[in-house]
């Protein structure tokens, strides 16, 4: 009896390579560097529709769409620029968690300090105001 | 300027910048911006031979497919509406129930198709221009005022009133 369960086991993993294009199941790469450089790609993109996941860990179809697409890329040996390049072209800048640094994409990264310094501001104002007792 | 008129300024400033990153695609729209402008040729992956026509993306199991199917209906008989197929294996008998207004049902069952069309979920719907080029998306249900003020003077302007 174990004989055959272990012949079963056998059978299916030296199988398992053969099974083409298990990621089209949403399944991992059979390459295990590849697939770790599938997942630190999904990580960096945002399910769009699910706010605050990521395509890693999204169950959304968009994301498991997208799943798809990042490995198949890598599978065939596409550069983390190429697939970053075709996801970007596809659902912008913004689909990224690490927006890239450039004259578009400046406003987005200083809105955030901006935004610090104007509450800063505001809150020193109105202590100043109190300490001099002036009416604001 | 008085530093405190400056500050009242800043406000602006944000609207201004945030205006500027909606444009530049930098902020996807919100669920209640629906009108996305386009501009790009149509995917290699999609046999459309009929232009100007329309892309639909659509599902069985979205209800609101469902709610926008009598549009649909009448818009095929003005324009070719293809039908993409979005995560789904149940479109042939949804069609035969609820109706079809789909030149052609292309079948995308784990949405890559859909992704090269930056879809997101169903319904969106696409203007394609008779260049082959998508002109505009929309994205989620249309509606009756949507066909008569949008896409009906779009069909209209096209010069293809069948």
């Amino acid at each position: 009896m174990a004989f055959f369960g272990s012949l079963a086991l056998a059978l299916v993993v030296f199988a398992f390579p053969y099974i083409s294009h298990g990621y089209q199941e949403d399944q991992p790469l059979s390459d295990q560097n590849k697939e770790k450089i599938a997942l630190s790609i999904m990580e960096k993109v945002r399910c769009l529709i699910c706010k605050g996941q990521t395509v890693r860990d999204s169950e959304a179809k968009v994301a498991k769409s997208l799943r798809i697409l990042i490995r198949e890329r890598v599978d065939h040996g596409a550069t983390e620029e190429e697939i970053r390049g075709e996801i970007t072209g596809l659902y912008s800048e913004w689909v990224y968690t690490d927006p890239e640094f450039n004259s578009s994409t400046l406003v987005l990264w200083i809105a955030p300090f901006l935004g610090l310094v104007l509450i800063l501001l505001f809150i020193l104002r109105r202590r100043f105001a109190t300490n001099t007792n002036h009416r604001i | 300027m008085k530093a405190k008129s400056f500050l009242y300024l800043l406000p602006l400033f944000f609207a201004l910048a945030l205006t500027v990153l909606v444009y530049k695609g930098l902020l996807l729209p919100t669920p209640y911006e629906q009108f996305v402008k386009v501009d790009k040729p149509i995917p290699k992956s999609l046999k459309i031979e009929k232009t100007p026509s329309l892309i639909n993306v659509f599902a069985s199991w979205c209800r609101e497919c469902e709610l926008e199917m009598p549009l649909l209906l009448g818009l095929s008989s003005r324009i070719p509406i293809y039908g993409l197929n979005y995560w789904d294996e149940n479109a042939e008998s949804w069609l035969q129930e609820h109706g079809n207004p789909y030149e052609k049902v292309i079948y995308d069952p784990k949405g890559l198709i859909s992704s090269q069309l930056s879809v997101v979920g169903v319904p969106e719907t696409f203007l394609v221009g008779k260049d082959g080029v998508i002109k505009t998306r929309i994205i989620g249900q249309i509606d009756s005022d949507m066909v008569d003020q949008v896409i009906i003077p779009w069909i209209e302007g096209n010069g293809i009133l069948r």
